[in-house]
């Protein structure tokens, strides 16, 4: 006769458990996106006369917003995305390690976004 | 050799020779001075992490209890995961804005002289553009007055070409209907190899040129020669040539300036005789290297867009080489 196999500790799905990990990152992603597509298709299109003060606005406020909604993921994790580990000690290490990458994602974004000052809007490359 | 002696058997597979004519590690204009220091710096601090990264697993494997808690302390991965890449590529970041900001040291062409060229299948047309806005039309070689960062304008007659002289700079997509500049700094006389680096069909393997850097005062007397007319050919052999030249078709495709020959189809050929190669750096430029490329251009640059010419006699072949070669 067989033994019941004891009942494993139930976990959530595991894609959640990775979105909860890589918030930071996710949001680090959308920010360079959006403003790596604003800024080519701005210059591409000569949409604005004024592009060399719309696009390091533009850039200014995406970094901004992005570094304000990082900074909450860094305070508070599980704020932005749920993740609830059954097991304890597997909480505590999900959520340092996912703050660790947001703070690396706040990082990367505002190197993104400094770039809108330190260069020419539409500078050409060389 | 200045580089990379330490790992010279490596270096044989994967370098062949550190000080050709055409290697990134042998820098002989300013961009690819900078470039070749930045390569050095990635590939030294690359080893170096790897190394660390080893030695962090070889102690995590073997090492002693003490040095094992130590590894699997919190600190590592603070310093080693987030402030040790932060401050790095911070510093990187610095520098590239320098680099591409406005007080940039990456020459700014002085706009005394400009030099177009356009990609063709499977050849260069280059035309020198100078202060007074002379255009001088050349053609499957560049020079370059040493020390003066010249702007190089590119593109493209058909398709996506790209420039790459490794010893002076970085390469350049050619892109039609579109133009990319580039600053070459020669730092020294002395002749360098490009290669077209995007694949453009049949014959882009033999698609290069040379780039021969020489002193400012050389170079305006060469531009002048380069400007004038095509030299008069005085021997019988070069005259009967001439004739040969003028009467076979090839003037549909080739201008000598100076003759009736005016094509543009193909490469100008005014001074064809004081190239360092021929179709490309395909071929050395002699005598027979010309009888060569017009009787068998089709096995020397397989589907180059010349058409082959077997409608010449040995002799009249080597009449036309020698006009061709004494055009100077
Ligand atoms: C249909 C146009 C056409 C005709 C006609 C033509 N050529 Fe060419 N020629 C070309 C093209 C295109 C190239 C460049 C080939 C390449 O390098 O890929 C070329 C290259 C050359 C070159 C090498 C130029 C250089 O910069 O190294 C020489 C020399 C030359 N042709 C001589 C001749 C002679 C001589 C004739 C007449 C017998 C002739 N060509 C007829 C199109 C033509
Ligand atoms: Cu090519």
């Amino acid at each position: 006769m067989k033994e019941p196999a004891p009942q494993p500790v139930r976990e959530p799905p595991v894609a959640s458990a990775i979105l909860f990990l890589l918030t930071g990152p996710i949001l680090w992603a959308g920010h360079l996106t959006l403003v790596y597509a604003f800024q080519s298709v701005t210059c591409a299109i000569g949409a604005f006369p004024s592009a060399a003060t719309v696009i390091p606005a533009f850039v200014a406020l995406a970094t901004l917003v992005a570094a304000m909604v990082l900074l909450v993921a860094i305070w508070a994790p599980g704020r932005l995305t749920r993740y609830r580990s059954e097991r304890g000690e597997n909480q505590t290490f999900l959520r340092a390690v996912s703050r660790l990458l947001s703070v690396l994602s706040l990082t990367g974004v505002l190197w993104t976004g400094s770039a809108a000052f330190a260069l020419d809007a539409c500078g050409r490359l060389r | 050799m200045r580089c990379a002696r330490p790992f010279a058997p490596l270096a044989l597979l994967t370098l062949q020779d550190c000080a050709g004519v055409q290697s990134a590690f042998d820098p002989s204009g300013a961009e690819a001075e900078r470039i070749n220091v930045l390569s050095w710096l990635l590939i030294l601090s690359s080893v170096a992490v790897l190394v660390a990264v080893c030695l962090i697993t070889a102690g995590a494997l073997f090492g002693s209890e003490r040095w094992r808690a130590r590894i699997s302390g919190e600190r590592l991965v603070i310093g080693g995961g987030l402030v040790l890449p932060i401050l790095v590529l911070s510093i990187l970041l610095s520098y590239g804005f320098y680099l591409m900001g406005p007080g940039s040291p990456a020459g700014r062409a002085d706009g005394r002289l400009r030099v177009e060229v356009v990609g063709e299948r499977w050849w260069w047309r280059v035309t020198y553009v100078d202060e007074s806005g002379r255009r001088v039309e050349s053609a499957n070689e560049i020079r370059l007055p040493v020390g003066r960062p010249v702007g190089v304008e590119l593109t493209s007659a058909d398709v996506i070409h790209s420039f790459w002289v490794p010893r002076l700079a970085g390469k350049l997509d050619m892109i039609p209907g579109r133009t990319n500049s580039l600053t070459l700094q020669a730092t020294k006389a002395g002749i360098s190899r490009g290669q077209c680096a995007e694949y453009c069909g049949g014959a882009h393997a033999f698609m290069s040129f040379y780039v021969i850097a020489m002193p400012e005062d050389q170079f305006a007397a060469w531009l002048e020669q380069e400007a004038g007319d095509a030299q008069i050919p005085t021997g019988a052999d070069e005259t009967a040539g001439q004739t040969l030249f003028l009467s076979s078709g090839c003037i549909a495709c080739h201008s000598v300036r100076g003759t009736e020959a005016r094509g543009t189809i193909g490469p100008d050929l005014t001074h064809v005789g004081s190239r360092h190669s021929l179709a490309a750096a395909t071929l050395e430029n002699d005598v027979s290297a010309f009888a060569r490329w017009i009787r068998d251009g089709e096995h020397v640059k397989p589907e180059n867009l010349m058409p082959p010419y077997d409608i010449f006699t040995e002799a009249e072949l080597a009449q036309l080489s020698s006009y061709l070669d004494q055009l100077r």
